[in-house]
């Protein structure tokens, strides 16, 4: 019996190297990227975050088209591409009457279009896989490397940011009184949100890298009205998550980071349905309607 | 002192703000007073410096921007955000600690002191989000004081709390000024203004008038600063007794203390009724 739940369980991670590489990757993912995703909820900038994810893919793209599949050079291209498009659309907020989602939506569109057009161009239909989905049960050394050299440097650029960051997003305009570390905040924030994409692009493609920051932050907000709080069940999603992800995709063959991202959507659904701060189904919700 | 001379501010290109002259004096109690987009909260930015003036300029003599505690508008805050009253009244030490000292005991002291005089204690484990309109804007209140600033400027303060409410917080307003501090509140409510503040800067994005209650508040300059539905009830509020600068202590002991009534009116709708 115990045997069976050792090889059920433990044996795909304990004699599969790939799996152990795939684990090791998602978990430095997680702790890199799930607070990051806790703040862009609270800012309201899932869309942002979103179009983003897109718009690495042209820069990588490029550094595909000059150097193959280069880590170095498609993460390069990614963050040079993540960069542009967030102070673009960062100008076009500020200057342009337009709508900030449609903009964003625009960004995203070009980008995803442009991105898929050069890879197609060059590569073949495996290398847009590769790009579009992640290559999570392939990570080699230099991929491990460069997750947790990234993972590193948010972890402590986000520790050094935290406070400013807090009063930045609960009242920019008292914070804009008080610092003028408020525009550097929010570019720094900016900039790590796109490291750690880049990141997310190499384990679960530039489709689903942005689901690992996103829904772990989304399922939190229904469990805790405590930051801190919200941050550690954000980041125990997403591990458990990517554990059942891998888990699922060795015993039923299903594409790895659809199936990790699956279960972050299932486990959103019952958190919509069950959770206690604003849950479908709670009696504090009912309460607060009522 | 502020010192402000022939100001002009333009907010996305267009003119906020049009030759705007002032001088404000250590330990004044003003009111700023115009109809909607008439350039309140853009003078309040331009005296902080968050907004360039594209052309004359502001003096805060002895004093920087440092010295400035602000107050903004409660409806631009996130009130969802998951945060507690200590942690987000301790952003008003942010001069003091910056983004990685510790919050030492003496700020706690200070935090202590600050809800204490807003009466929000033991509030202060408590979620934001969980706040009434009066409570959240008391706690707004203690921020502020946290600041310990010279010059304080207030947007709204009163907008959408209750009369016992606005009263503790005038307290609170009355005794900053009994300390020296400059005040400048932004205000909608021209009753609370007429009772309670003895100088008004009256705007129409330009200076319409400026100096005390009884000078500022006429049915002439309320209706160029475009209140004319309004410009007859200068002559029917209670500014009988206007409140100077030389009579501060006047209105300390005037300002109603808790459990008293008083009328309070932030709809233009009820000066009419008041009237009719």
């Amino acid at each position: 019996m115990i045997s069976d739940v050792y090889n059920l369980f433990i044996e795909p991670f304990s004699d599969f190297s790939f799996m152990q590489r795939a684990l090791w990757g998602c978990i430095v993912l997680s702790i890199s990227a799930t607070p990051i995703g806790v703040f862009l909820t609270l800012r309201r900038m899932s869309l942002t975050g979103d179009a983003m994810a897109h718009a690495i893919l042209p820069g990588a793209a490029i550094g595909f088209l000059i150097s193959g599949v280069s880590i170095i050079a498609m993460t390069i291209g990614g963050i040079i591409a993540g960069c542009i498009v967030a102070i673009l659309a960062g100008i076009v907020a500020r200057y342009s009457n337009a709508e900030e989602d449609s903009s964003l939506a625009a960004f995203y569109l070009l980008s995803l279009a442009a991105g898929v057009l050069i890879i197609s161009a060059k590569g073949s239909n495996v290398d847009l896989l590769h790009v579009l989905f992640g290559s999570v049960l392939a990570l080699n050394n230099d991929a491990l490397i460069l997750l947790t050299s990234i993972a590193t440097i948010s972890v402590l650029s986000l520790t050094v940011l935290y406070r400013p960051l807090v009063f930045e997003c609960v009242d920019p305009d008292f914070f804009k009184s008080v610092s003028k570390l408020s525009a550097i905040a929010h570019y720094a924030f900016l900039l790590l949100v796109v490291l750690n994409l880049v990141a997310g692009f190499h384990a679960l493609g530039t489709l689903m890298s942005v689901g690992l920051m996103i829904l772990p932050a989304a399922i939190s907000r229904f469990w805790s009205e405590k930051l801190g709080v919200m941050l550690l069940i954000a980041l125990l999603t997403s591990i458990i998550s990517s554990y059942l992800g891998l888990f699922l995709s060795f015993h039923v063959s299903f594409a790895t980071s659809p199936a990790i991202v699956l279960v972050m959507g299932i486990i959103y659904i019952v958190s919509l349905l069950f959770g206690q701060h604003g849950g479908l189904l709670s009696k504090k919700s009912h309460k607060l309607h009522s | 002192m502020i010192n402000i001379l022939n100001l002009c501010v333009n907010y996305k290109d267009s003119p906020a703000l049009n030759n705007i002259s002032v001088e404000i004096k250590k330990g004044q109690l003003i009111a700023i007073v115009g109809a909607n987009g008439a350039g309140k909260s853009t003078l309040l930015k331009a005296i902080m410096g968050q907004l360039e003036p594209s052309s004359g300029f502001i003096e805060l003599g002895v004093l920087t921007s440092k010295d400035i505690a602000y107050l903004p508008q409660s409806h631009k805050i996130d009130r969802k955000f998951p945060i507690t009253v200590k942690d987000f009244i301790s952003a008003g030490s942010w001069k003091r600690i910056g983004f990685w000292k510790k919050f030492s005991s003496s700020e706690n002291e200070l935090l202590q002191q600050a809800l204490n005089k807003v009466s929000l204690e033991g509030f202060e484990e408590r979620q934001i989000s969980t706040l009434s309109g009066g409570q959240f804007q008391r706690m707004l209140f203690a921020r502020m004081l946290m600041q310990d600033a010279d010059i304080l400027l207030l947007d709204e303060p009163f907008t959408a709390i209750d009369t016992q409410t606005t009263m503790d917080l005038m307290n609170v307003i009355n005794d900053c000024q009994q300390q020296g501090k400059t005040i400048i509140t932004v205000i909608h409510d021209l009753l609370l203004v007429s009772r309670f503040f003895p100088n008004v800067i009256l705007l129409a994005k330009e200076l319409i008038a400026y100096g005390s209650v009884k000078t500022v508040m006429t049915s002439d300059n309320l209706s160029k600063a475009g209140y004319q539905h309004l410009a007859y009830i200068s002559h029917t509020m209670d500014i009988s007794t206007p409140l100077t600068a030389d009579s501060h202590n006047e209105v300390s002991s005037s300002l109603p203390k808790k459990n008293s009534t008083h009328i309070h009116c932030t709809n233009p709708a009820h000066y009419e009724e008041k009237i009719s």
